[in-house]
């Protein structure tokens, strides 16, 4: 393979992003691995994970870290071959070397220097692992475990290494019947490193014939007695199946037979497919009552032997047309993300000029272009919509990164803290999942720092030794609903007043609700923590999470009983890219407010700002709403009509109003971001071009509701 | 690799230590062979057994069948290194349970 500097640099940039995936996938199975040790398919997508990071490390010149990976691969291959048991160290092994992997990733693109002693002293505790007798592998062992190690130089070969099952195309099911002579076992061929290599083929179901294994006293112990049906669904060709047996092809009895392209078939067929019964008696046995098995039995035609094994290649089939009808769904393709950016930026673009089409047909009032506009119109909402959908991604990437912290945190505390999730596949923006990651570690380490008990305390209290922390997603509209939830301590309010009190946060005499004090908690600087440790309690984090969660334009919310435990709740769009708005207009000049805050509107005159004598508030069903007068608030100069309105916006459980000119209506809001010179303009949080090209600004409902209780509350101490 | 028999109630423990290869299978076929003669009810002890081959399987299966065959038992404990033979025999077809082979 020669290849120019450019091809191999998008090889090697390939090779990353598909290094990456595999360790995240393999952190999420090692978890799994550890929770049930003996799950056969973890054990093996672990290895598969292993085997193709250091087959494709190898071929584009990250000579260390396939070096790296081999040792591990092989122990995998001994767990997968039960030869080793899978251990909490094995899973705690595993996980430091899938973290010293990305480190040499990220050395490798220009990241921090890897500590190399570090992988010697992983690769030292993997040795451990491995049995006395284990650890010196002869060359067939080595053969036979990495059957597929002489393919890495070809291309083909890179990304779907071993992953055999992916391919759904030339994709055919086998029917191999092998009976080996008796005299195998000394001839040094071991039947089991056969069928090991056919596995590593596709997905294959074995059906083992012990019927002529003879009693004790008649066995001779080094011949072979037992016969195999085993079915094959692969790519790999006929040829593939072939070479396996190529050294044994005189000494057993082979026959290999394509079996129509994935039908299900009924075990009559089956079994005369393979001549075990004519059709004469198949006819004549289904004239009985019997199920058909037990027909075939009764009547001497079949053994148990070969009805099982029937069966088994029924069972086979019917599998694998379930999993062509799931993969065929599931097919994919990978795409740059940047390209998708690019794709939403156009999209929103086509939105705009769709909107001035349609308002141009309006003013035009010709039927024709009408026609077409509505069309365009409803083309682009489709489109968008499914453009939209591309970039969303179920939260559950999100939530198994934090099994990993869980874990971690938890045994750095000695606490014993269980994860569970819910609604894993509930769908969020991509940009907005990115952006959750930190807050919600922040939470979680929260939640197990200050939250989850130790476990002998919990057991004092009559609580299970081990603590749950639960994250569920729920659809609710526009938005998603993260609730983080640990079955901890709980928030003792008055610990918080108490707090707030000493740093001078609140003064003595203010009365505050449950959800009041609750909110005190995300006061910059604020922590209840007794001891600053290193996970948690420097006071810095929650007013983050706050700012955090409310550039997402969401929403925070803390629901907490003391012993019982605590929910904090995020309330997120379902993306960042469109919104539904509310067009305004103050003083000729365009403003959006995003709609989902929107609550309701009202009007105000200048009789009702009298009544208020001064303060800028407003009654909303006996409720007093303070409100903020935007156009004093961006200076203004035009007058204001007689009749204002007031939109009422809620901001986290807050009601407060956004004084108007005048209410355009609802608008389709593409959202573009402020350059750096609008940095200092914290009221906005972007910006949109309306149908006829203008620009109105996008109202930061968060800031603004922060700003009105500010003043309302700079007036009242005034007062 | 040991066969002890506890002549009183004619049971005995058949204590497998050692790899159950091709190397030592005759030596294995022996000793199921006198704890299948002295007694009626054998319980196999894997201890520290390491690998197991073919040849060992298909001696699990005639012992199974010889015990079954004559109304005896043969149990095996300590299921810890007996997954080494269930994992084993799951690879090559066999649904071998441990608890009922």
């Amino acid at each position: 393979m020669n290849l120019g500097v450019s091809e191999m640099d998008n090889h090697q940039h390939a090779y990353r992003e598909e290094a990456y995936e595999l360790l995240t996938e393999l952190e999420t199975s090692l978890l799994e691995l550890e929770e049930i040790p003996d799950d056969e398919d973890q054990i093996d997508r672990v290895f598969r994970a292993m085997h193709t990071i250091k087959g494709s490390s190898a071929m584009f010149g990250f000579d260390e870290i396939a070096a790296f990976t081999h040792d591990i691969e092989t122990v995998f291959d001994r767990v997968r071959s039960g030869d080793i048991l899978v251990t909490k160290e094995l899973v705690s092994y595993s996980l430091e070397a899938r973290d010293q992997i990305i480190a040499m990733l990220g050395a490798s693109s220009g990241g921090d220097p890897v500590d190399e002693s570090k992988s010697d002293v992983i690769i030292e505790k993997f040795k451990s692992l491995l049995p006395q007798n284990l650890d010196q592998h002869t060359d067939s062992d080595e053969q036979t475990s990495d059957p597929d190690e002489q393919t890495f130089d070809s291309d083909e070969q890179m990304f779907d290494d071993t992953d055999n099952n992916s391919s759904i195309k030339n994709v055919a099911s086998y029917r191999i019947r092998f009976k080996p002579h008796e005299k195998i076992f000394i001839d040094g061929t071991d039947p089991f490193q056969l069928i090991h290599e056919l596995h590593e083929l596709g997905d294959m179901t074995v059906v083992a014939q012990t019927d002529t294994i003879p009693t004790l006293d008649q066995i001779i112990p080094e011949n072979c007695y037992m016969h195999w049906d085993i079915i094959l669904t692969t790519n790999q060709g006929l040829e593939a199946i072939r070479d396996i047996f190529i050294f044994i092809e005189d000494a057993c009895e082979l026959s290999i037979d394509i079996i129509d392209d994935i039908e299900e078939k009924k075990l009559g067929e089956i079994l005369i497919e393979r001549k075990d019964i004519t059709t004469y008696t198949l006819l004549q046995t289904l004239n009985q009552q019997k199920r058909l098995g037990e027909m075939l039995l009764d009547s001497k035609a079949v053994n148990q032997c070969q009805i099982n094994s029937a069966l088994a290649e029924q069972n086979h089939i019917r599998q694998m047309k379930e999993k062509r009808n799931y993969e065929s769904q599931a097919s994919s393709i990978r795409v740059d993300a940047t390209k998708l950016d690019i794709l939403v930026d156009l999209v929103g673009e086509l939105v705009t000029v769709q909107a001035s089409l349609s308002q141009k047909a309006t003013t035009i009032e010709d039927p024709e272009l009408l026609a077409i506009a509505e069309q365009v119109e409803r083309l682009t909402a489709d489109l968008r919509d499914n453009t939209m959908g591309i970039r969303m991604l179920p939260i559950s990437t999100t939530f198994s990164k934090f099994k990993r912290l869980i874990r971690d945190l938890s045994n750095e505390l000695g606490k014993d803290v269980v994860m569970k999730t819910e609604g894993g596949t509930t769908e969020l923006d991509k940009k907005v999942i990115e952006r959750l990651n930190d807050p919600m570690v922040h939470i979680i380490r929260n939640s197990i720092d200050h939250g989850i008990e130790s476990p002998d305390i919990r057991q004092k209290s009559g609580k299970n030794k081990t603590g749950t922390i639960s994250l569920v997603a729920i659809h609710s509209g526009a938005n998603v609903l993260i609730k983080i939830s640990d079955d901890g301590a709980g928030i003792d309010p008055e610990a918080i007043r108490n707090v707030a009190l000493k740093k001078g946060i609140i003064s003595p005499d203010i009365e505050l609700s449950e959800n009041e004090t609750y909110n005190l908690l995300f006061a910059p600087g604020f922590s209840t923590a007794k001891t600053i440790s290193d996970v948690s309690g420097r006071g810095v984090g929650m007013d983050v999470v706050k700012s955090s969660i409310d550039a997402l334009r969401g929403s925070i919310d803390i629901d907490s009983e003391i012993g019982v435990g605590t929910t904090i709740t995020l309330k997120l769009p379902l993306t960042l890219a469109i919104i539904d708005g509310l067009l305004v207009d103050i003083g000729g000049e365009f403003y959006v407010i995003p709609l989902p805050a929107v609550e309701e509107c009202i009007e105000i005159s200048n009789n009702d700002r009298n009544k208020s004598k001064g303060r800028n508030i407003t009654w909303v069903r006996d409720e007093i709403v303070p409100y903020i007068p935007l156009r004093e608030l961006f200076d203004v100069e035009k007058p204001p009509p007689e009749i204002e309105q007031v939109v009422i916006v809620k901001v986290d459980n807050t009601h407060i109003g956004l004084v108007v000119d005048n209410i355009i209506g609802e608008y389709q809001t593409v959202i573009k971001s402020l350059g750096r010179i609008y940095q200092s303009a914290k009221e906005f949080s972007g910006a949109t071009i309306l149908a006829d090209g203008s620009v109105a600004l996008i109202l930061d409902v968060h800031r603004l509701s922060q700003l009105a209780v500010d003043l309302e509350q700079e007036v009242l101490e005034l007062n | 690799m040991n066969f002890q028999l506890n002549a009183s109630d004619k049971t005995g423990q058949l204590v497998l230590n050692e790899p159950l290869t091709l190397d030592n299978i005759f030596l294995a076929k022996e000793l199921f062979m006198e704890a299948f003669e002295k007694a009626d009810l054998v319980n196999i002890q894997f201890k520290s057994i390491e690998k197991i081959d073919l040849s060992g399987i298909q001696l699990f299966c005639s012992a199974f069948r010889t015990f079954s065959e004559t109304n005896k038992t043969l149990t095996i404990d300590n299921a810890n290194h007996a997954f080494i033979l269930q994992k084993k025999a799951r690879k090559i077809g066999l649904n071998f349970n441990i608890d009922h082979p």
